[in-house]
């Protein structure tokens, strides 16, 4: 009855996401969004870091990503998030993920759900990393495939990961993501850009 | 060719069958493609460009430089009006409109050259002789005056339509300067497979002469591994080799292309630098040297051979020792008579320049003291050439004298990460420069562990042995001539005035720059500081060497504001954070209000209604009815772990131990040194499980502080911190219609009071199957719930509200309606300043004597613990429609409004529609102690009068606590 909207990312609300297409060729940015991911944060307790890596076999990973790194499994994506810090990252979305996953790390460590505070948005394209560029400091030449990071663009502290070649996933706080539209609507003009609203789209793969 | 009269045919870098139209001072002209402003200017033989800054002397194109000094321009017309642009770095394009500048009313007939007649008052340091009294003078007539007679161009005061933007760019190796040393280095370098960037501030590579590289600039820009950064200059050199560089994107269009910003500001992170930024060519002094004709001798040279340009008929070569071979042959073939070459080395100098807007003749003094008139329209000076060290030197280098080059080179040649390389390494020959830059390239890829062989020795002997066999003619200004000898061309500094101030006393070469503004002007001392430093040898009797030369700091030369900001201006100065519910807030017509970086719903006007009205509906509604109010910016972290109570009463003031599961606790915590840092809400949820609600404000702030208790003070305590102030979307929900509301939207959840009483916390769904925490907590006095769900159903929970409340009346609140919700329950919020303690605040009974808590130790400083401190306390006018400010001062009735006898402020003010009175919250000074004083308020910023009011308690409405517990 009073169910929330999924077609458009609920902090883009009002933003026109009609993309940049000023240009006579064809966009060189492709930014998809998509709502559709259950991202779990996970935090081993004091010394039960070992333990929480065993219990996460159960999702295909046998330890938790170096600082700086990610991995994957089927649809499931472990990402390091900061200190003593992970995201678990499903795609398309289940509900019953965070319920099993506080199961299978009980006493082991802290899960809460960031699926909505963190706007995930996929940029990729020929002039992806030079967009990237206009608002990010690192040097994405070594930002290899799986590879993350979390640092500042555009004043947003964000969480990236380097997908592929030529594709970048940003994960922002939601309250963020429409400041953050705009700057990327301006600073992607110039390389033209279409956005694409990806319901259930699947999962890139680090190479 | 058009009017063209000084087009000669086969210049390197026009394109002739490309015209383009513009206009100078409203006079059309045509020129080709590849044109500057300053070439087109002087092909259709315009000499006399510009006035001088100070005395208003005729003054025309000196360089092809972008330190040209004398040819600035306006630029454009309108809100994309440029002023101060060198004529010499603006690439032409068809429809170019500039102007001469600081000339009134026109370029040829300039009122303010009246100046040259007041010189002798305009000596150094005029200001600070002359215009001494009466002082009120100075700020009203002297300094606007003298501001209105010597600005350069003016800005259009319109907001600029273009967008400047900012990037960041990373390579092995930067190489800075692309001229025939840079693209060697560069090339060389880049065999190695190094990511290699090279920076070069004109548009084409190549330099002073690129004759013979244009393979090489071919093979350069095939490699994939480099970048080339033409029209771009790199501005500043900062720790760990970040560089500084704007890109000049778009200047050399008439408007910029779709989507592309004017200029571009790089910021380059590199492992290694080759410095190749050349050397710039310098001019000697001699009375009336600035008169247009005087150009430098390389200028007139490339003018003829890059541009296809005459600069003039008949030409006078004035050289401190140089040949001028190239210029010479360079003139003999474009038609210009060669009348003199003045080589002091020989003795020779020129005493004076005839003419006033064009040169005319020059007077000659040869060894023998004999003298001679020439008829000429040209100039050319060749000084020398001091090497480009700026960048160098803004790393802490201070440059070195050569006796054998005459000029400032740098102090180290090399260091851990940079090579210099080409005329700024004193190189003065070509082949030195190629031969020396390739030696680099090779020594830098074997720095990049590349299988290339070169080394520091070859490296240092070769420049050692260029200098051993140099062997410039130490000469810098003529001793003859009567005239004026200019220093600095674009501030008017002549040699005069650096004698003066060494006459006065100035012996530092920063005190004498900042004395005569001597290397001030926009081209940073590039053309002048070299004759201020001789100048002042001489006068002084010390070596070049022992007056040294001034600091350089960034920029290297001047760089647009807007390029520094970026897209970080407008709406994108700083993010705007927004609340889950922004979009249904902004449907429901709701005000919004910029708080912190939040913007928030302020109050939701009905038609017609002003916002004191709306405020005053909202209350009564969240009073008499219900109301809901967007609370989702309240920080909000999740604690878990076994040790999670006991942190919790470690960094709060008051007990958590205790707190049962499903209850929630007001909670205070304490800085350090004991001042009140920040409240909120602890509400456990599980055994082990906690979830902390902050102020808005400090909502980072203390997340930052519990982090450091936990990594840095208690690391053994095993406790996770999430921050999921993002996850959830909440919602306050108050009134004494509250709880039916809720039970509509939460029909699977019991929130009767016995099943929910005041401080009960709840978890379940609502809204059919959306998960929910509720909160039995209120903020606003009234029955009041939390809600909180996650952030994407936020919209809904608003609709849902909105949707069953409307039995009740129910209405949406704003932050203003809340602030006065809360002034009337006496809620303390803005009191919370950081110099407040829980005892002034009326919450001292809330600290513990049990435990041990951050801030405990130093709350019990005497200066903390001091009756005589001021203390929370409500203010209730005498006069109920007497309105006072926030901020406004407390004094006894009777005392003198004076600092010594202020007895606190006002913290919050509203009028309470409740109440039927304004209100308001106070520190007083041992306020407790005096309930129903009469004080008066006192407001002397506004001017307004004083207001007599009682010190009351702050607990205006229902001080016994029944409406939140009903």
């Amino acid at each position: 009855m009073y169910a929330a909207d999924t077609s458009t990312p609920f902090c883009l609300e009002g933003m026109d996401l009609a993309g940049v297409q000023d240009r006579s060729s064809e966009a060189n940015v492709i930014v998809r969004l998509n709502s559709d991911t259950t991202i779990l944060r996970l935090i081993p307790y004091l010394n039960k870091r070992q333990a929480a890596e065993a219990a996460l076999t159960r999702f295909g990973f046998e330890r938790l990503p170096a600082p700086g790194r990610f991995s994957e499994a089927g649809q499931y994506r472990l990402a390091w998030a900061g200190r003593n810090c992970w995201h678990l990252m499903c795609s398309p979305a289940d509900a019953t993920e965070e319920q099993e996953l506080k199961e299978v790390l009980g006493g082991l460590a802290a899960v809460t759900n960031a699926s909505d505070g963190l706007f995930r948005m996929e940029i990729a394209g020929k002039d992806a990393a030079s967009l990237m560029a206009k608002g990010c400091v690192l040097d994405l030449d070594h930002f290899l495939p799986g590879h993350c990071a979390v640092t500042l663009m555009a004043h947003t502290r964000l969480h990236i990961h380097r997908m592929s070649g030529k594709v970048y996933e940003l994960m922002m706080p939601a309250s963020h993501a429409a400041s953050f539209w705009e700057w990327l609507c301006m600073s992607a003009a110039e390389f033209g850009m279409d956005v694409e609203l990806a319901a259930n789209d699947e999962p890139a793969s680090a190479a | 060719m058009s009017g063209q009269i000084n087009r000669l045919s086969g210049g390197r870098r026009i394109n002739p069958e490309k015209p383009l139209r513009f206009t100078f001072d409203g006079k059309s002209f045509v020129g080709y493609e590849g044109d500057t402003l300053a070439s087109a200017l002087l092909a259709n033989g315009v000499t006399f460009v510009a006035r001088s800054f100070k005395y208003h002397r005729p003054r025309g194109v000196f360089t092809c430089d972008p330190h040209e000094p004398n040819a600035l321009v306006q630029l454009r017309n309108g809100a994309r009006q440029e002023p101060n642009i060198p004529a010499t770095m603006i690439e032409l394009y068809d429809g170019l409109e500039a102007s001469s500048q600081n000339r009134w009313p026109s370029l040829r007939f300039d009122l303010l050259s009246v100046n040259q007649l007041l010189a002798p008052i305009f000596v150094a340091g005029f200001y600070y002789k002359t215009f001494k009294w009466p002082a009120k003078f100075w700020t009203k007539i002297y300094e606007p005056v003298i501001r209105r007679a010597a600005g350069l161009g003016r800005l259009s005061g319109k907001i600029d339509p273009d967008s400047y933007e900012k990037t960041h760019h990373h390579c092995d190796i930067l190489v800075i300067g692309g001229g025939v040393a840079g693209i060697e280095a560069a090339r060389v370098v880049a065999q190695c497979g190094a990511r290699v960037t090279l920076v070069e501030e004109h548009a084409r590579l190549g330099g002073l002469d690129s004759a013979g590289f244009e393979d090489s600039i071919a093979r350069l820009e095939a490699m994939e591994n480099v970048r080339i950064l033409p029209r771009t200059m790199v501005f500043g050199w900062y720790d760990d080799n970040t560089f500084g560089a704007v890109e000049q994107v778009s200047d050399h269009l008439e408007v910029p292309g779709a989507n592309q910003p004017r200029q571009r500001m790089w910021k380059i992170v590199t492992k290694q630098v080759i410095l190749a930024t050349g050397a710039h060519e310098r001019s000697l002094t001699f009375a009336n040297n600035d008169r247009p004709g005087v150009m430098l001798a390389s200028a007139a040279e490339r003018y003829i051979r890059e541009y296809g340009v005459r600069p003039g008929r008949r030409a006078v070569v004035f050289t401190a020792g140089d040949k001028c071979d190239a210029l010479v042959e360079t003139m003999r073939e474009a038609g210009i008579e060669l009348a003199a070459i003045v080589d002091a080395s020989k003795g020779e100098e020129i005493e004076d320049v005839r003419g006033s807007t064009a040169v005319r003749a020059v007077t000659l003094r040869g060894p023998d003291g004999r003298t001679r008139t020439i008829a000429c329209d040209l100039v050319c000076v060749s000084g020398g050439w001091n090497p480009a060290v700026q960048l160098l030197a803004q790393r802490g280098q201070k440059p070195r004298w050569s006796e054998n080059h005459q000029a400032f080179l740098p102090q180290h040649m090399a260091g851990d990460d940079f090579l210099c390389t080409g005329s700024l390494a004193g190189l003065e020959t070509r082949a030195d420069c190629v031969a020396h830059a390739r030696m680099t390239g090779a020594l830098a890829a074997h720095r990049y562990s590349c299988p290339a062989s070169a080394n520091l020795a070859e490296f240092y002997g070769f420049l050692e042995k260029a200098e051993a066999s140099a062997a410039r003619h130490p000469f810098f200004e003529s001793a003859v001539g009567g005239s004026k000898k200019f220093i600095d061309l674009q501030h008017d500094v002549t040699r005069g005035d650096v004698a003066l101030a060494t006459r006065e006393g100035y012996r530092s070469v920063e005190h004498v720059k900042r004395y005569t503004t001597m290397g001030m002007a926009t081209d940073q001392g590039k053309n002048s500081n070299i004759h201020g430093i001789a100048a002042m040898s001489k006068s002084l009797g010390k070596s070049m060497g022992q007056v040294g030369t001034t600091g350089f700091r960034p920029p290297y030369r001047p760089v647009s504001i807007g390029a520094l900001a970026g897209r970080s201006r407008g709406r994108q100065w700083r993010p705007i954070l927004r609340t889950p519910l922004h979009g249904w807030v902004e449907e429901k017509g709701g005000v919004f209000v910029e708080s912190g970086l939040w913007h928030r719903s302020q109050y939701f006007p009905e038609p017609g209604e002003t916002m004191q009205q709306a405020i005053k509906r909202e209350v009564l509604a969240a009073r008499n009815t219900v109301g809901f109010c967007d609370v989702s910016t309240l920080g909000k972290i999740d604690l878990q772990g076994p040790d999670a109570a006991a942190f919790l009463n470690k960094v709060y003031c008051n007990g958590f131990a205790k707190l049962p599961v499903g209850k929630a606790r007001y909670g205070l915590m304490l800085r350090e040194d004991g001042i009140v840092f920040d409240d909120g809400t602890v509400t456990r949820l599980g055994e082990e499980h906690y979830f902390i609600t902050t102020t808005s404000a400090e909502s980072d702030s203390v997340l930052s502080h519990i982090e450091f208790c936990h990594q840095v003070l208690w690391p053994q305590m095993d406790i996770a911190l999430a921050d999921v102030s993002e996850d959830w979307a909440g919602i306050a929900l108050a009134g004494p219609h509250a709880r039916s509301v809720l039970q509509r939207i939460a029909p699977d959840m019991d929130v009767s009071n016995d099943a929910m009483p005041f401080l009960a916390a709840r978890e379940g769904t609502i809204l059919d199957g959306v998960r929910a925490r509720l909160f039995r907590i209120s903020f606003s006095g009234e029955l009041a719930f939390e809600i909180y769900v996650p952030a994407r159903h936020g919209r809904a929970l608003a609709e849902a509200l909105e949707c069953e409340g409307q039995e009740f009346g129910i209405t949406p609140y704003g932050v203003e309606a809340l602030d006065v919700l809360r002034i009337e329950k006496g809620h303390v919020s803005s009191e919370l300043n950081r110099f407040t303690t829980a005892s002034d605040l009326g919450l001292g009974m809330m600290m513990s004597t049990k435990k041990d808590y951050v801030g405990r130790t130093l709350s019990a400083r005497p200066g903390l613990a001091d009756s005589d401190r001021e203390a929370v306390v409500g203010l209730k006018p005498l006069d109920p429609s007497h309105s006072f400010r926030q901020g406004a001062h407390i004094f006894s009735k009777g005392a003198a409004i004076a600092p010594e006898s202020d007895d606190g402020y006002v913290t919050s003010s509203a009028w309470s529609p409740t109440l039927g009175s304004h209100i308001g919250i106070a520190l007083v000074r041992r306020g407790r102690e005096r309930l129903g004083e009469v004080i008066e308020i006192v407001d002397p910023l506004h001017g307004e009068r004083p207001v007599p009011a009682e010190i009351v308690s702050h607990h205006f409405f229902d001080p016994e606590n029944e409406r939140v517990r009903s």
